[in-house]
């Protein structure tokens, strides 16, 4: 089963502070953005950047302030309503945490049957929650087992499967390994490889290392404070950045292979405040590109010369 | 600093509100209370008629709301149902007799707690810890009404040292003024300890003493300061505690302060006087609640700071 | 502003023991429960019988016979009887309206946390107002207005302590949906009443339980403070602060009638403090 979204417009605005002194986070701003059925999507960006909240988003976990998505054409159920929880059998996702996204007074046993049971989803829930546990490659003694006694890798495994549960068509995976040891982040990330092929998985892939989002992406959407500043295939963007801050991303990333050190550059100044976004291009005061019109005019994503998205004033138009 | 302030009067203006509001709401669900004082079948209309048109209660409610809120404004809260008089000339004639009783119980309960917990913190551990603690413990088990008993018949009963009940001379203050202090004493000796043993605790009372000071210089100098501010913000519990704590006690020795005021009021169904004595409890405690806010506010560095 | 009763000396130094203070406070309480459930069948003369031929006796250990092994009161009542009916009278008083003021309190709690908004902000109100008004106070106003009656009295003393519960419940619940469970559990497409039931519930619930062992003891001493000033449990009917109460005049001549519902009243409320700091530990210790 497979899902496709369509996000149009896409803004969720915090406000934060009491009346008086009210301060608004642009967690996201104005995004629009498609995930095509059975593609891999790989959204990155620093932390802060509202990689996380675009994913609440996309699966009806957070109400956007503006904006609308739609699922495979119909309007996404938000909210604790009968149609929200009906719609978590599609709709998935991967916490960052699983020792809090998991409870820590339940087995995790029970946590998978009891999803089971609630969607009426096994005849046996607990021979099924005992496959599901397989599938991640956990034993069935872990179901019997508290999160607290599990170690990191089993944590994000036994959450993994809990998810899974539902057979949904579309799951966000929030940094899924960015809490792990190396080596165990190559099992996991090996893991999400498996289950995609197996169950015909649409997915996106939230983090903040370039280099993860490469290696399971089909697509990589790259964020800078709440917009979408490039998208396109993990091949192209990885090896032929076009937007400066993505360039500047694989410049942090790979100054140390020679061969790059020329290319892109690293990155200028502070990491932005999230509260301040600077008028114009949110990316000028960092950029090494950045013309008089970066600070006056927002440039929007938009259709290049050779047919890629960017989001930058400093590159070819597209061919008229 | 000042937002914090205004944010706290604010609060405090509405709690006094909802208070007000709430009693004038609770007064009139319970119905008429012509009827609950006057014998309903035997009473002539006409002299219920009277009577409502007297106490305002023909009116339409929001009138009445209003001439309440009137009321309390101009310091008129109603008459006495019992004998005409008016409520707060009443409970002005007892303030003075609960506020003595207050007062002393104030100083002896400090008296005997902060020395009693200091002593328990510097000397955890040992027999003079245990004591006051196990005292402290069975004290809170005692309520004043048992401790009380207890105190008639040892000092009226047994010793004939003191007058049982009354007021008038100082032997009829001693046994109300013990009964609260003990009780609240043993409540200060655990908070103190408590607050001592956390300063002890921290790193610059383990540096002033590496420094070479004095043990009896840092207790002064360093610990005792640092322990009086969490103190301070439970006076508001003791106020509440002494406030509740002398209803009963006035009751058990007979001394005429407003807490007995309030519970004879009470049997008799003397609405006025019970609402207007619950309005100044309850007015008593927002101000000392606000105070509280307020003094923890000048002595804790991290709000005196905050940047407007 | 709130304060949190410092712990015992014995919680942080020394380690969990089988004491005898404990086994001893245990046995009274199970005692009081016995004497409790079993009142018609344990008590030898009906609570409110009256043999004014044999008034005012000692316990039999210091003058009296075995007829009135605790002696008997002004109209003479067996004291023995009398003070079995008013243990069961209390207790159940207590307990019945400790357990209201959790469950009430509670769900406020969770209600305000899951409303948020000017629900929220009314219940925390009514925290804010209940906590700041001395609870006798409160109770005294309601009785004033509504008069007594046995089942108001109960849910009066209900209602002691419900604003402790609700500033707790509500301050766990918001910690549980930051915490990432809770979260996590309705993006599993659970309903809200099986989140917080199944989910939320076991996370708040020794706090819940650490909070009625403190307020127990005070829902035992509320209940006979109100008797014992003539506002709360009303004759014929009889509990252990009414029976203190009848017996202050007494109190000269015949100091046993005070004495045995004292007693009760300050062993049963120590034995319960007691027995809750050492749950209490127990539950700290648990949760390390």
């Amino acid at each position: 089963m497979t899902a496709a979204v369509r996000a149009e417009g896409l803004s969720r605005h915090f406000r934060l502070g009491s009346w008086a002194r009210r301060r608004v986070v642009h967690a996201v701003d104005d995004v629009d953005l498609d995930i095509h059925s059975g593609e891999m999507l790989g959204i990155v960006g620093e932390s802060g950047c509202g990689k996380s909240t675009l994913g609440r988003l996309l699966i009806g976990l957070d109400r956007p302030t503006g904006g609308r998505i739609t699922i495979d054409g119909a309007p996404l159920p938000t909210g604790v309503g009968p149609a929200f929880r009906r719609s978590r059998k599609q709709l998935q996702y991967v916490f960052q945490d699983p020792l809090s996204a998991l409870n820590p007074r339940l087995t995790i046993g029970f946590q998978i049957e009891e999803v089971l049971r609630v969607h009426r989803l096994a005849r046996q829930p607990a021979t099924r929650a005992i496959a599901l546990l397989d599938a991640v490659g956990l034993g069935p003694e872990h179901g019997e087992r508290y999160v607290h006694q599990l170690s990191g890798g089993q944590r994000q495994r036994a959450l993994v499967a809990r998810t899974l549960a539902v057979e949904p068509g579309l799951v966000i995976f929030d940094e899924p390994v960015s809490a792990l040891d190396l080596s165990v982040q190559a099992q996991m990330i090996d893991l999400i490889a498996m289950l995609r092929r197996r169950l015909g998985l649409t997915g996106v892939f939230i983090s903040h290392d370039l280099r993860v989002v490469r290696y399971v992406s089909d697509r990589i959407a790259v964020m800078y404070l709440g917009r979408i500043v490039e998208i396109g295939a993990a091949d192209e963007v990885f090896h032929q950045p076009l937007h400066p801050y993505t360039q500047a991303l694989l410049g942090a990333l790979l100054s140390l292979d020679p061969e790059r050190r020329r290319g892109p550059r690293r990155l200028l100044g502070d990491p932005p405040d999230p509260f301040e976004h600077p008028p114009g291009c949110s990316f000028h005061p960092r950029c090494p590109q950045a013309a008089e019109v970066c600070r006056r005019t927002t440039p929007g994503l938009s259709r290049l010369a050779d047919g890629r998205l960017a989001a930058c004033h400093a590159l070819p138009g597209p061919a008229a | 600093m000042t937002r914090f302030v205004l944010t706290k009067i604010v609060r405090a203006l509405l709690s006094a509100w909802l208070v007000v509001t709430i009693t004038f709401v609770v007064l009139r669900v319970t119905g008429d209370p012509v009827q609950s004082l006057l014998p309903v079948e035997t009473t002539p209309p006409e002299i219920i008629d009277y009577y409502r048109r007297l106490w305002g209660l023909d009116q339409p409610l929001w009138q009445q709301y209003l001439g309440y809120l009137q009321g309390l404004a101009n310091g008129t809260l109603g008459r006495s149902f019992a004998d005409g008089r008016d409520a707060v000339g009443i409970i002005a004639e007892r303030i003075p007799k609960t506020l003595v009783l207050m007062g002393w119980t104030l100083a002896v309960m400090l008296a005997l707690g902060l020395p009693a917990g200091i002593a328990a913190a510097l000397r955890r551990g040992t027999w003079v810890d245990r004591a006051v603690m196990a005292t402290a413990v069975a004290g809170h088990s005692l309520p004043g009404y048992l401790l009380g008993i207890l105190l008639i018949w040892l000092f009226a009963v047994e010793l004939r040292w003191l007058p049982s009940s009354g007021h008038g001379t100082w032997a009829h203050l001693v046994m109300p003024v013990l009964t609260l202090a003990l009780y609240h004493g043993a409540v200060v000796a655990r908070f103190t300890r408590a607050a001592v043993l956390e300063i002890l605790g921290q790193p610059h009372v383990l540096a002033a003493r590496a420094q070479g000071w004095r043990e009896a210089a840092v207790i002064r100098r360093d610990v005792l300061p640092n322990a009086a501010i969490p103190l301070v913000t439970v006076v508001g519990f003791f106020v509440g505690g002494l406030i509740g704590g002398s209803i009963i006690v006035e009751w058990i020795f007979a001394w005429p302060g407003i807490g007995r005021l309030l519970i004879t009021s009470v049997a008799g169904r003397d609405l006025a006087i019970v609402q207007a004595l619950v309005l100044l409890f309850a007015v008593t405690m927002i101000v000392t609640n606000l105070l509280v806010d307020l003094a923890y506010a000048l002595l804790n560095p991290k709000i005196r700071l905050l940047r407007d | 502003m709130r304060f949190s009763i410092p712990k015992s000396a014995s919680s942080a130094t020394e380690a969990p023991r089988r004491s005898p203070v404990l086994l001893i406070a245990a046995l009274w309480l199970a005692i009081m429960a016995v004497a409790g459930l079993a009142a018609p069948w344990l008590a030898p003369y009906g609570y409110a019988d009256q043999d004014l031929m044999a008034r005012l006796r000692p316990p039999a250990l210091v003058g009296g016979d075995a007829a009135h092994w605790l002696g008997t009161d002004h109209l003479g009542r067996d004291v023995l009887s009398r003070v079995i009916y008013a243990i069961r009278v209390s207790m159940a008083v207590a307990l019945v309206g400790a357990l209201i003021g959790a469950v009430f309190g509670t769900f406020l709690g969770f209600l305000a946390a899951h409303a948020r908004g000017v629900v929220e902000e009314s219940i925390m109100a009514l925290v804010d107002v209940q906590a700041a008004l001395p609870f006798l106070i409160f109770a005294l106003l309601v009785i004033a207005f509504f008069g007594n009656d046995l089942v108001l009295f109960v849910l009066l003393v209900g209602l002691h302590g419900w604003e402790r519960y609700a500033r707790l419940a509500r301050g766990l619940v918001l910690d549980a949906k930051t915490k990432g469970y809770a979260e996590a559990a309705r993006a599993m497409g659970l309903a809200p009443w099986r989140i917080y039931l199944v989910h939320v519930g076991p996370n708040v619930a020794s706090a819940m339980i650490v909070q009625f062992t403190l307020n127990l003891p005070e829902t035992i001493l509320l209940e006979a403070g109100l008797s014992f000033l003539g506002l709360g449990i009303q004759p014929p009917l009889t509990s252990l602060g009414l029976m203190l109460n009848d017996s202050r005049n007494y109190i000269v001549l015949h100091w046993w009638l005070p004495t045995v519902p004292g007693a009760a009243i300050f062993l049963t409320t120590l034995s319960v403090s007691l027995l809750g700091d050492a749950l209490r530990d127990r539950l700290d210790r648990a949760l390390r």
